[in-house]
């Protein structure tokens, strides 16, 4: 299972902050800080180092292929700051994503520290710690987005159902599934039930089984969102 | 239909706001075409927020606020326009038939 949102976190504490003195093994505090140049800067628990520089090839739970994922990453014991730069990707979206797929690799930072004996750079602590600062000051910050399956229309006499293809890995509609073909938004007025018999007379609203209109997304050309298989929510509708 | 970006997002995006509208000529229903609506324009983050507030925004985090919060959007009484008002208080008019932008 891929980890969460960060937690909530006040202004007072950096990224760093929050990694300083923490030791923990599989990054329960991940936080990602991603400058536009490309690189991304991982902070998590204390003494994290990743085993080496280069390419890394892995796969994850969910059948991802990490393989695209250049680490170049020499962490600091003391603040637990990890550089990583990633290469030849699509999108940012893929960016992201292979980041978390190399985390959730079985990759044992501490553990090859051990191992391998690995001495710390300090001229890249240095650096990494003085671009994590810079990029690091979350002004406020709350929880991910949450994936929505339907919306309704401002005046509320349409809603919007978003119906995925199943990706390939066979799920639909979570947030583990990142590879949806395709996202179909069905626009379906309400049900007003004239004329019929036993008229409903109960304050729920109900909803046509037809769509008036729809939108399909082609989501391979489109960017991902990183919570939801679906590139851009919630939507709005205007009727 | 307007789609919402959430997540990361980058003052180079190409779209934070897309938008649809349903057809003039509706699908034809008797041969079962669908009326897949219709594209009207993608609105990048340039075009709503602040110049300097643009340039600014040169990196995202996992715990980085949603670029429209803080922000407030809303509908004509029409509903042909959607008023974005971002965190600076900067209003932009979008003409939801069109796509054209007006700032207030």
């Amino acid at each position: 299972m891929l980890p969460g949102p960060p937690p909530s976190h006040s202004t007072s504490r950096t990224s760093a902050q929050r990694a300083i003195g923490q030791r923990v093994q599989v990054f329960p505090d991940l936080d990602l800080i991603h400058p536009a140049n490309g690189n991304i800067f991982v902070t998590a628990s204390a003494g994290v180092v990743w085993p080496g520089r280069g390419r890394r090839y892995c796969r994850t739970r969910l059948g991802h292929d990490c393989r695209w994922v250049a680490l170049h990453g020499v962490a600091p014991v003391s603040t637990g700051v990890v550089q990583v730069t990633v290469t030849a990707f699509q999108n940012r979206f893929r960016q992201y994503a292979a980041i978390l797929a190399a985390i959730r690799c079985g990759i044992d930072p501490l553990h090859s520290i051990i191992q391998r004996g690995k001495v710390v750079n300090m001229s890249r602590l240095l650096s990494s710690t003085f671009v994590l600062l810079s990029y690091g000051l979350p002004t406020f910050a709350s929880a991910a987005f949450p994936c929505v399956n339907a919306v309704s229309s401002n005046d509320r006499s349409f809603m919007v159902l978003v119906e995925r293809t199943a990706g390939e890995d066979g799920r639909v509609n979570t947030r583990e599934s990142t590879n949806s073909h395709r996202v179909s938004l069905r626009v379906r007025p309400k049900e007003t039930f004239t004329n019929v018999r036993g008229n409903s007379v109960s304050p729920a609203t109900y909803w046509t089984d037809w769509a008036t209109w729809s939108v399909v997304l082609d989501t391979n050309q489109m960017k991902n969102d990183l919570g939801c298989p679906l590139p851009s929510l919630p939507m709005m509708v205007s009727s | 239909m307007i789609l919402l970006q959430t997540g990361p997002t980058f003052a180079d995006d190409p779209a934070v706001l897309r938008i649809y509208r349903r057809r003039d000529h509706p699908g034809d229903p008797i041969r079962g075409v669908p009326d897949h609506g219709a594209f009207v324009r993608d609105i990048a983050l340039a075009d709503l927020w602040p110049v300097e507030r643009t340039k600014a925004m040169t990196s995202w985090w996992s715990g980085a606020p949603e670029w429209f919060e803080g922000g407030k959007f809303e509908f004509s009484p029409d509903s042909r326009l959607l008023i974005v008002t971002t965190r600076w208080r900067n209003v932009i008019q979008i003409n939801l038939e069109t796509g054209s932008l007006t700032a207030r």
